[in-house]
């Protein structure tokens, strides 16, 4: 089943350069797809059109068959959720508890559910023990461990996420791609990171100056030296195999 | 210590706020609190053996909650000395002869100066006592209560949590000016502009991602607060208490009583 | 020039309570009519802004000291006067309950002094009445060098004027005036100075940050013209009041003292300030005696010694008991 549909997408902040040029894509329920591309390619503004935080593009994006307007911009919110890529602004209540809460709250749910909810999101990110810490006396993983509960809080069918592995140290971004694998829901994970793309997600979406230059299979796209080349990228580094520049022979 | 450490340190201070679950509601902390600080306002200059009874709440505050003297202590020093700056006029224009104690004379103006200090003195740290057992976030929960406006509120909750966001962003960017200005105290003229203007356009930024993080989780132009458990009989009968007491303190000088009493 | 609680008496702090609990109700009213939900979590951010900018020192070429930025002329500048008179309130009330700078009683003082001046004054009135016909670089500079100076003066004036109403200080009004104003004239320039800085810096990389350069139409124009008078107005009244009703409450024994001679039947009336002198020359001309009887005995070291030892004793039992209260509760937990 589709489950999110594009259609032509342009977009443009300003009249002369547009960001975003004819995108065709989609993809289906269940699916993590990688979105890679150079700095300036267009990938967080693709993110921000779907969850309806930038609305006046040309084309059809639907998701679930529901078109993304003005109109029906909360319902598509309460579908689609989105991880920023600083924690910080993500993050804006001064518990963990009350900003996972936050989102369930504002949907009107009584407090024993709303509980239930920011526990059970915890609990899918492995940091219950967290609830009470405030924000700011925390790592950057934790944060952004706490930044994607905030998300699963709300349930919803997709989850984007604009460079999830940005700051994070190996452990931490291990442990991220361990939870990543473990989410069900349809993702699109937006980054540099080619190695992040290829433990977590199974299909890949090249995006070069707001157009999609190549997708398919994540294996053949970052295997395929020449193209990521062309397009301002390099192989992931478990590709590279090099040895120590200054090792002993 | 900069004065950004110093900063980060005094907002780390109200970390354990409420982690004790005291069971008090904030409310009722903030109620004594407000109303210990106009009693010891609103003694008169001269008035110094009635203000020293109050220096009893501070006690029984800080033992009772073992709250840690030595850092409020520390917020003392900088209204010490503005009250000092204001009052240090006083015992040398009013020369009239409060008492004596052993040949020595004791002037209106002295005991006015020491009355003002004692004040200054009280009051940080009463307030200090209600920060740190409290918290922001609960005074703000208070605050709604007490109905102050919810866009005040909500500013409050959102400044209190990037506060140490944007302080830790200046220690960085004056440490990086440090390093490539050798030699320099503060901040060069030229730079001005450019560090303060940088700061503020990223926090617009910020500002404008914050937002947009609150709309996609269904803002709708107001943060609630919830107050922490508490207990409704306790923090009715820790209002009544201090109270009474505070105002039984204010009215009668108690010291001098017990005293009289227990000697004569 | 945060004030202190001890500078103020109930009846001044109350009093200018009052007067920016008036500018607060009449800002949000405003706030509220624009309806623009995005406007709180920007004045969240930016008030975390002027915090953070606090602690920058701006060296002040020439001299060894350094400035600082107070912010209400700023935030006006960026956010628009109200807005940014509430943001500093919120910076206000942040700095008093985690900083000790300024209090909780001394709040509405310092809220008037400093973010009222600032804002409604310095943002409304000055900025936006140079800015009238366009916004340029040296209208930026002339706007925030002046009304920052305006703004610190009649900050420094307030400040003197309701430490004197209070009655806490033996300085005659025209001393104390003269040690404040020069001082506020020096640290007016500095902020005046920062505050251009920073406009300009934000007027040639992104103008439409800024308040004053959204186009205005006609209808908006004449709102401006009715809306300045009201704000003049309303200074001007708060002003007044502020200063009458104040001088009024310290020349009189204020509120909770007055009820007290009520409830004991003593009159302790003693002021020594220049404002004073002439209510108490005539007070002690018609109540003599009651008064000085109570003064020698509060004064005579027989009470004062009973106080000390009476003090002692109090203080020593209520530590005593709250140790014992701790201790048990500590057992209580351990053996749990």
């Amino acid at each position: 089943m589709t489950e999110i549909e594009l259609q032509g997408v342009s977009f443009s902040y300003q009249k002369e350069k547009k960001v975003l040029d004819e995108i065709y894509l989609s993809i289906a329920h269940g699916e993590s797809v990688g979105l890679i591309g150079a700095n300036g390619a267009g990938k967080s503004t693709l993110l921000k059109l779907l969850v309806g935080l930038l609305t006046d593009y040309e084309g059809e994006i639907r998701i679930e068959n529901q078109t993304v307007n003005k109109k029906n911009i909360a319902e598509i919110r309460k579908k689609a959720g989105y991880v920023f890529q600083d924690s910080d602004n993500q993050l804006f209540m001064s518990t963990v508890y009350e900003d996972v809460a936050f989102g369930p709250r504002n949907y009107g749910l009584s407090e024993q559910e709303v509980e239930q909810k920011v526990m059970t999101a915890l609990q899918k990110v492995h940091i219950e023990d967290l609830k009470d810490r405030q924000v700011y006396r925390m790592s950057g993983g934790q944060k952004k461990l706490a930044s994607i509960a905030t998300i699963l809080s709300m349930e919803p069918q997709i989850i984007l996420l604009d460079e999830p592995s940005i700051a994070l140290d190996p452990k931490n971004r291990r442990n991220l791609i361990q939870i990543l694998n473990e989410i069900p829901e349809t993702k699109i994970i937006a980054s540099h990171d080619l190695d992040l793309i290829w433990d977590t997600c199974p299909r890949t979406v090249l995006l070069a100056d707001g157009k999609v230059a190549a997708q398919g299979d994540t294996q053949k796209i970052l295997q395929n030296q020449e193209l990521l080349e062309t397009y301002g990228l390099e192989l992931p580094l478990c590709m590279q195999r090099k040895e120590c520049k200054y090792g002993r022979a | 210590m900069t004065k950004t450490e110093q900063a980060v340190k005094n907002i780390h201070i109200t970390d354990d706020a409420g982690a004790g679950k005291g069971g008090i509601h904030p409310l009722s902390r903030l109620l004594v609190t407000f109303f210990y600080i106009l009693a010891v306002v609103s003694y008169q200059n001269d008035h110094l053996t009635g203000l020293l009874g109050m220096v009893l709440y501070l006690v029984i505050q800080c033992t009772w909650y073992a709250i840690p003297v030595k850092v409020v202590i520390k917020r003392i020093w900088p209204v010490l000395l503005l009250v000092s700056m204001v009052g240090i006029a006083n015992p040398l224009l009013d020369q009239r002869e409060y008492m004596m104690v052993a040949n020595i004379r004791i002037t209106y103006g002295m005991i006015s100066m020491l009355t003002l200090m004692l004040k200054g003195i009280f009051c940080v740290m009463a307030s200090c006592i209600l920060i740190m057992k409290t918290g922001m976030v609960q005074i703000c929960c208070a605050l709604r209560i007490l109905r102050v406006p919810k866009e005040l509120v909500t500013l409050l909750l959102l400044m209190h949590r990037y506060m140490i966001v944007l302080v830790q962003e200046i220690e960085r960017m004056q440490q990086a000016y440090k390093l490539r200005a050798p030699g320099q105290r503060g901040l060069h003229i030229r730079s001005w502009g450019s560090f303060a203007g940088l700061l503020l356009l990223r926090s617009m930024d910020r500002a404008q991602e914050v937002y947009e993080s609150m709309k996609l989780r269904g803002f709708q132009g107001n943060l609630q607060v919830f107050s922490a458990e508490c207990s409704k009989t306790a923090s009715i009968l820790y209002g009544f208490i201090w109270g009474t007491g505070i105002l039984l303190f204010r009215i009668f000088p108690v010291f001098p009583i017990v005293g009289h009493v227990l000697a004569f | 020039m945060h004030m202190a609680d001890a500078l103020l008496t109930p009846a001044v702090a109350g009093t200018m309570y009052v007067c920016s609990g008036v500018a607060a109700g009449f800002s949000i009213k405003k706030i509220r009519a624009e309806e623009d939900e995005k406007k709180i979590p920007v004045m969240g951010v930016m008030g975390a802004f002027v915090f953070a900018a606090q602690m920058i020192n701006f060296t002040i070429p020439g001299t060894g000291s350094s400035g600082h930025l107070c912010g209400g002329m700023l935030l006006s500048a960026v956010l628009g006067p109200e807005a940014g008179f509430l943001t500093m309130i919120g910076v206000l009330l942040v700095q008093c309950l985690l900083f000790a700078d300024g209090g909780l009683l001394a709040l509405g003082a310092n809220v008037w002094n400093m973010a009222f001046y600032g804002c409604f004054v310095g943002g409304l009135l000055v900025f936006r009445y140079i800015m009238r016909k366009g916004m340029t670089r040296r209208r930026i500079i002339a706007a925030s060098v002046l009304g920052s100076l305006l703004a610190l003066q009649l900050g420094a004036f307030s400040v003197t004027l309701e430490t004197l109403a209070s009655g806490i200080t033996e300085l005659p009004f025209p001393v104390f005036l003269a040690a404040m104003q020069p001082i506020h004239l020096a640290i007016g320039l500095a902020e005046g100075l920062i505050t251009a800085a920073v406009l300009v810096f934000i007027y040639e990389v992104r103008p439409e940050l800024l308040w004053c350069c959204t186009n205005e139409t006609k209808e908006n124009k004449q709102n401006r013209l009715s809306y300045k008078v009201t704000i003049a107005v309303l200074a001007a009244t708060a002003a007044v009041t502020g200063g009458l009703l104040s001088l009024a409450a310290s020349s009189n024994p204020d509120g909770l003292e007055w009820s007290m001679e009520q409830v004991m039947g003593t009159a302790e009336l003693e002021a020594g300030s220049s404002i004073h002198a002439a209510a108490e020359s005539i007070q002690s001309a018609a109540a003599l005696l009651p008064d000085y009887t109570w003064k020698n005995s509060e004064a005579s070291s027989g009470t004062i010694f009973s106080g000390i030892v009476g003090g002692m004793i109090v203080i020593a039992l209520c530590v005593s008991v709250c140790y014992l209260f701790r201790f048990f509760r500590k057992k209580k937990d351990a053996l749990r």
